[in-house]
């Protein structure tokens, strides 16, 4: 039950941030602004960055029409046109292409830039895509804020003992520009030992973000973090040691995804580590 | 026979009055009781566990109240503790605390639905019979342990005026005024009215006060029309107001009443209910309506501390209508089949505020504590040092039932059997607020860091449905004997209906507020707002038997219960105060009756009631321990009374009879909670009375708990700490009655 009212309430909040609105009288069309997070790795390395993307929708023919937007100017930077759309009851919708040739704004084909290994995929919870430009530069995109239902916090005490507590939730929220690159890692309904009160809402405020060596995940890291619960910071609760990883993770051929937030840290004495999923781990998809 | 010692008097008494043996023997010929209508005119010898208390033991025993008539009847425990509002009945190792209660009441064939209008004090009741086991089949929802049906004295059996003057301990004085008229053949009414008043017996350690005063009075008309030899009509209007304190609650650390807040019940009540019956050759039918307004306000220092936690009041406007219309065939048509058919139907409205107030102490120790323990580097403090959290709720439930039962008579036999569709529904609509707000500072400077302001407004509603079928089949067996003896065995499906935690609402706003500083449970409102129906099913086998010319009648019952989808108090999940109503448990429950009323001397009658009953979950998990195995909390094992009554006659003209009475009522063990390991064990509360009867008057001298027993009625947690609530002490009275 409360699994449900929780993918309600993330439902809610999706369609708010993407901005969903359905167009029509009989609702065949849709389109969804997002704010993503991108690894974009080339032969140099990996950087982070952040796009915003709108996704033009058509229901009725099962066709997406993608538009990625320069990131400062809010300018269109290319479009990628009635891309095939499937449908999986399980997972939503998914899209997929093997080369794609994008367009301006104004329709006009780009010559010099070809998009392949074009995958995505939108439902509730996730929105992400992953595409090569160019043959050489590989991007993989995620939503800047993201909420990893299913967590279990494990704690091992200094004598040795352990503590797993299942009921809580992750949610990630990323902080991308030319300033920082960081992320606001919140806990909600978490407990770390028995006797710890039950706390609605934790956040570890200004995490670290890098890239993995192999530029197809996120690496989290911070010495120190004091959590801020209710806007209010607590240093009683200090965070040591913090370490961890936003795995985005596309099965190809298959439409279970597995994303994931692993980290681990000290706190009060004690070692906690979090394995948090988008969908149950080792589940076929179903929500 | 013995021969009955008597008094010599110069007088003669110019009629005998009648004496015990008589008074007290079931005549129910010809009266328009819900209980003759579904049961017929003899219920005594049927396929169930009767008890009758007639109105002579209801007078010897002031029986003003279903309350007083516990452990009369074997198996029925009615603890008195708190107010008039905590009607909690245990009847066979069945009943709750709160919500639903297991048995059934009728009052002059008005059913009470709500389990807090029980507790009436009634003058003149002429008969209180107690069905015991469940009642589904004919009575529906909340009749799974047994169904009380109270009978009023009627105009058509007694005619004059009444007086009743009655001074005991605890400055407690009721008067009661009754007067009876039957100006023709056809119509009868009357007109009662009683009122109390006590002091009570336990005082207030914080200031002195009396705890459980009481101001109450009641007054009812009751008009009977026998139109035609065909055609019946009764009609009763009644009404009551009660003023009490109430909740005399003990710590159980250091054994004092002190608590700072006040505490009160109010409530007034009106009803009304009209039967009409109308005879055909080949049926008779009888509509019972009646329509039902109660007006209450509880109010409690909900911690029972001399300190300032917090308070709850709970004010409720309600009103409700009963129909029940039942078909059956001719009584005694010598027939071998008969039948009985009906339907049943009931609309409640109810409207409910129940603001807690948060206090001082509780705020600083429930909340501020609390959260500064966790962040002493920024502490908060609340805006104020007193709040409201505010729950508002409106309910609609209404119900509907079809019900038949077949009874075919085969030379010695009587096979019944009965099935009941019984449809609920039930809507709460809600409204949780609080308006306030808390400052953060910085510790180590005591600057204002942030104010944060706590705004709460949840609405919301939720609809339950529910659908039972309800079957009963049984067999009697009379023997040809000279005297009266019957063996019966039944199975039956009892039926307790689901229903909202109200009481669970302060909890959730109180988490939520936690959850505006971080802490807190995260309750899944729709999931823990409502429980489901209870059932059970009830194998029991008995003996109705007179033997010695009658002088000695008894009654035994063997039975056992099991128990599934049990309405039991649990804890959520997460570190609250609060607890839920859910259906978590199965339980078993088994025992004995006995009841037996013996006339060894004319003058000399002697009645035991003996209740055993073993009554254990079989399955309870409340989220933190499981309880399998466990007695069930707050029903006893056994209940006993016993009691002696020895009238000599003096025949005086001023003077007719002096009756001595002996009598004892014992209790236990009860255990107070699920790990049983809080337990009152058993006690006994002897009682005597010396009573002086005349052809137009009586007058009683009379005590209970002669021995000055302490014990106790009732056992709960609050905040962590014990209380108990404990029973009357030594209670002394003299009562007069005048019949002219």
């Amino acid at each position: 039950m409360k699994k449900s009212v929780l993918l309600l309430l993330l439902a809610a909040m999706t369609t708010t941030v993407f901005t969903s609105c359905l167009g029509g009288e009989n609702e065949q069309t849709a389109q969804i602004n997002a704010t993503m997070v991108q690894l974009r790795q080339d032969i140099s390395g990996t950087e982070i960055t952040k796009a915003n993307y709108r996704y033009d929708i058509d229901y009725t023919n099962l066709r997406i029409t993608i538009t990625i937007y320069d990131e400062d100017t809010y300018a269109a930077a290319f479009v990628l046109e009635n891309i095939p759309l499937q449908y999986d009851t399980n997972l939503g919708y998914t899209f997929q292409a093997t080369s794609v040739t994008p367009v301006t704004a104004s329709g006009a084909v780009i010559n010099d830039f070809d998009i392949s290994n074009l995958y995505g995929e939108f439902s509730t919870p996730t929105l992400d895509l992953r595409y090569t430009i160019n043959g050489n530069i590989n991007v993989t995109a995620i939503p800047d804020a993201a909420t990893y239902l299913f967590s279990d916090i494990t704690t091992t005490a200094a004598d040795g003992s352990t503590y797993q507590h299942e009921d809580s939730y992750v949610n990630m929220s990323y902080r991308i520009n030319s300033d920082s690159t960081l992320v606001d890692m919140t806990l909600y309904n978490v407990r770390f030992v028995g006797e710890m009160p039950l706390i609605e809402s934790m956040t570890f405020p200004s995490i670290e973000i890098t890239p993995s060596p192999a530029g197809n995940s996120f690496l989290l890291s911070a010495d120190e973090i004091i959590p801020e619960i209710s806007n209010t910071p607590y240093p009683s609760y200090k965070v040591t040691n913090f370490s961890g990883s936003v795995n985005p993770s596309f099965s190809a051929g298959s439409f279970f995804r597995y994303e994931n937030v692993k980290c681990s840290f000290n706190c009060m004495e004690m070692n906690v580590s979090i394995d948090a999923n988008m969908y149950l781990p080792n589940n076929s998809g179903s929500n | 026979m013995a021969i009955a010692p008597q008094i010599a008097c110069a007088d003669a008494l110019p009629d005998p009055i009648p004496d015990d043996w008589t008074a007290d023997s079931v005549v129910t010929l010809g009266e328009l009781s819900v209980t003759a209508i579904k049961y017929g005119d003899e219920v005594a010898n049927k396929d169930i566990s009767t008890t009758t208390i007639g109105k002579k033991d209801i007078e010897r025993y002031r029986i003003f109240s279903f309350k007083d008539a516990s452990t009369l009847v074997p198996n029925l425990y009615i603890p008195d503790y708190g107010s008039r509002m905590t009607s909690s009945i245990y009847m066979r190792g069945q009943g709750t605390r709160i919500d639903q209660p297991v048995v059934g009441m009728n009052i002059d064939n008005v059913p009470l639905l709500t389990k807090e209008n029980y507790d009436l004090d009634l003058l003149d009741i002429e008969r209180i019979e107690v069905l015991r086991g469940p009642q589904s089949a004919l009575f529906g929802r909340n009749t799974m342990a047994g169904v009380i049906n109270v009978t009023t004295l009627s105009p058509f059996s007694y005619h004059g005026t009444r007086a009743m003057l009655s001074y005991s301990s605890g400055n407690t004085y009721k008067i009661g005024l009754s007067t009876y008229h039957q100006p023709s053949e056809r119509i009868g009414y009357s007109v009662a009215a009683q009122y109390s008043s006590t002091d009570g017996f336990f005082d207030n350690n914080y200031n002195g006060s009396d705890l459980d005063w009481e101001h109450q009075g009641e007054g009812r008309t009751k008009l009977q029309w026998r139109a035609s030899d065909d055609l019946r009509i009764d009609n009763v209007l009644s009404f009551s107001v009660s003023r009490q304190g109430g909740y005399p609650y003990e710590s159980a650390a250091n054994g004092e009443i002190s608590y700072n807040d006040t505490c009160f019940y109010r409530r007034a009540n009106i009803s009304d209910g009209i039967t009409v019956e109308y005879k055909r050759p080949s049926y008779t039918v009888t509509s019972i309506t009646a329509y039902q307004y109660l007006d209450d306000n509880m109010t409690l220092d909900q911690d029972f501390l001399p300190a300032s936690y917090f308070t709850l009041t709970q004010k409720r406007r309600e009103h409700t209508l009963t129909h029940d219309i039942v078909f059956k065939s001719p009584e005694r048509s010598g027939k071998a089949y008969s039948w009985l058919a009906g339907f049943f139907g009931f609309y409640k409205r109810t409207l409910m505020d129940a603001p807690v107030t948060f206090k001082d102490d509780g705020i600083a120790n429930l909340i501020e504590h609390y959260r500064n323990q966790a962040n002493p580097d920024y502490p908060i403090s609340w805006e104020t040092r007193q709040f409201v959290l505010n729950s508002n709720f409106k309910t609609h439930n209404f119900g509907l039932a079809l019900y038949h039962q077949s009874t075919y008579k085969v030379d010695n036999f009587i096979l019944s059997a009965a099935l009941r569709l019984d449809f609920e529904y039930n809507h709460l609509g809600y409204l949780s607020q609080c308006d306030t707000g808390y400052d953060t500072y910085v510790a180590a400077t005591g600057a204002l860091y942030r104010h944060d302001d706590v705004k709460i407004n949840d609405p919301g509603g939720q609809t339950q449905t529910f659908m039972q079928l309800l079957p009963k089949v049984s067999a009697t067996y009379h023997f040809d004997t000279p005297h009266p003896i019957s063996v019966f065995a039944s199975v039956a499906k009892g039926y307790k209906a689901g229903g909202y935690n109200t009481q669970m609402f302060s909890d959730v706003l109180q988490q939520r507020l936690m959850g505006y500083m971080g802490f807190g449970a995260l309750y899944d409102v729709e999931d823990i707002i409502s429980y489901k129906p209870e059932t059970n099913w009830t194998i029991e086998a008995g003996v109705h038997s007179e033997c010695f010319d009658g002088r000695i009648r008894t009654d035994i019952t063997a039975f056992y219960i099991h128990t599934t989808n049990q309405q039991l108090t649990v804890f959520p999940d997460g570190n609250t105060t609060g607890r839920i109503m859910t259906n978590a448990g199965k339980s078993r429950s088994y025992g004995v009756e006995v009841a037996i009323k013996a006339r060894p001397i004319d003058p000399l009658t002697v009645s035991v009631s003996y209740g055993f009953t073993d009554a254990r979950f079989i399955k309870f998990d409340n989220g933190k321990e499981n309880y399998s195995g466990k007695f069930i909390p707050y029903a006893p094992k056994n209940t006993i009374f016993a009691s002696a009554i020895y009238t000599v006659p003096v025949n005086c003209s001023w003077l007719g009879n002096i009756t001595f009475d002996a009598h004892a009522r014992a209790i236990g063990d009860i255990y107070w909670n699920e790990t049983n390991d809080e337990k009152q064990p058993l006690y006994c509360l002897p009682g005597a009375s010396i009573t002086l009867s005349g052809q137009h008057y009586s007058v009683e001298l009379w005590g209970e708990n002669l021995s000055d027993t302490d014990y106790r009625t009732f056992y709960f947690v609050s905040i962590g700490n014990a209380f108990f609530q404990r029973g009357k002490p030594l209670t002394i009275g003299a009562t007069l009655r005048i019949n002219i």
